[in-house]
C-alpha cells in the first residue's frame, strides 16, 4: 500500500521495480507502439506522486487502471506511429524473425481492445471473470471479443 | 489452424520490455516537483530585484541632489529665450558653458600680459 509520508523518489523506484515492466509491457499491446507506451507508464508514474496517496489501497490495480486510461486517452489523440519499431520479443530461443514479424503485424490489425483481451488473457493468464471484472464488462463481452481476436488472427496468418 | 495453435504460437512470445532508461526517466520524472520550489525562489528574488531596482529609481529620482545644482539665471534665461523645454536647457547650458570658459581664457590672458613687464 502507498503511504503518504514515503519518499517520492524512493517509492517511485520501488513501484517501479515491482510494477514498471509488466505495466509497460500491457500498454504496448494496448498501443501497439513502443514509444507511446513509454510515455503512458512515465506520465501515470508522475501522476501517481502528485495525488492523494492515502486513498489508494491496491498499488498494482491502481496503476493498471491508471495505465489503461492513459493507452485509451493516447489513442484518441492525433499520433505517428513507428510501424516498424518491433512489439513482441520470444520467450524462448531461437528467434524465428518471420514468424514474429507476421504475428506483429497481425497483432497490429486487431483494434486496441482485441490486442488488450489477447494480452491478458493469452500472455498474462487470467480468466475471462478476472478480466471481465476489472473492466467493468460481461464474461460474454470480454469472451466473444477474444474469439473475435483469435478468429481474426487466424485470417491473418493463414 | 487451430485455436491451440494459435495460443501455442501466442505464447512463443511476449511483449516486448522496458528499455532500460524509462526507469530513469520515471523516476526523474517525480523529481521535479522538488525543483519547482527553488524556481519560485529564484522567481521571487528576481522579482523583489526588480521592484527594489524601481524603487530606488524613483527615490533618485525625487532626491533633491539628484539633479546637480540648480541652473543658473543665464541659463534659465537662455533656456526661456530658446523657446523652453529639455532641449533648449541642453543648449543653453552648453553656450553658457562655453561663455565662462571663453571669459575664463579672456581672464587669464589679461593678466599673463600685466605680469610679463616685470620679466
Amino acid at each position: 500500500m502507498l503511504r503518504p509520508s514515503d519518499d517520492p523518489t524512493a517509492l517511485a523506484g520501488r513501484l517501479y521495480d515491482q510494477y514498471g515492466a509488466s505495466l509497460f509491457r500491457y500498454a504496448v499491446m494496448i498501443l501497439a507502439d513502443r514509444s507511446a507506451a513509454e510515455d503512458a507508464v512515465q506520465q501515470v508514474f508522475a501522476a501517481l506522486l502528485k495525488r492523494d496517496r492515502s486513498a489508494i489501497d491496491n498499488d498494482a490495480h491502481y496503476l493498471r487502471r491508471a495505465v489503461r486510461n492513459e493507452c485509451y486517452s493516447i489513442l484518441r489523440r492525433p499520433r505517428l506511429v513507428d510501424v516498424a519499431a518491433p512489439l513482441l520479443e520470444p520467450v524462448a530461443e531461437p528467434e524465428r524473425p518471420d514468424e514474429r514479424l507476421a504475428l506483429e503485424r497481425a497483432m497490429r490489425e486487431l483494434s486496441p481492445d482485441q490486442r488488450e483481451v489477447v494480452h491478458l488473457h493469452a500472455y498474462e493468464g487470467r480468466t475471462f471473470q478476472e478480466i471481465a471484472d476489472d473492466q467493468g464488462e460481461s464474461i460474454n463481452t470480454v469472451a466473444s471479443r477474444y474469439r473475435y481476436a483469435l478468429d481474426k488472427l487466424r485470417k491473418l496468418l493463414s | 489452424m487451430k485455436d491451440d495453435d494459435l495460443e501455442s504460437l501466442l505464447r512463443g512470445y511476449r511483449p516486448l520490455g522496458p528499455p532500460a532508461e524509462l526507469r530513469e526517466r520515471v523516476v526523474a520524472a517525480t523529481m521535479q516537483p522538488r525543483v519547482w520550489p527553488w524556481v519560485a525562489a529564484a522567481a521571487a528574488v528576481f522579482a523583489a530585484t526588480v521592484l527594489l531596482h524601481g524603487a530606488t529609481g524613483r527615490l533618485v529620482r525625487q532626491s533633491p541632489l539628484a539633479g546637480g545644482p540648480p541652473p543658473s539665471q543665464d541659463v534659465v534665461d537662455l533656456t526661456d529665450a530658446l523657446g523652453g523645454g529639455d532641449r533648449a536647457r541642453a543648449a543653453a547650458e552648453i553656450m553658457v558653458g562655453l561663455d565662462r570658459a571663453a571669459r575664463d581664457l579672456v581672464a587669464i590672458g589679461t593678466s599673463g600680459q600685466e605680469a610679463s613687464p616685470r620679466d
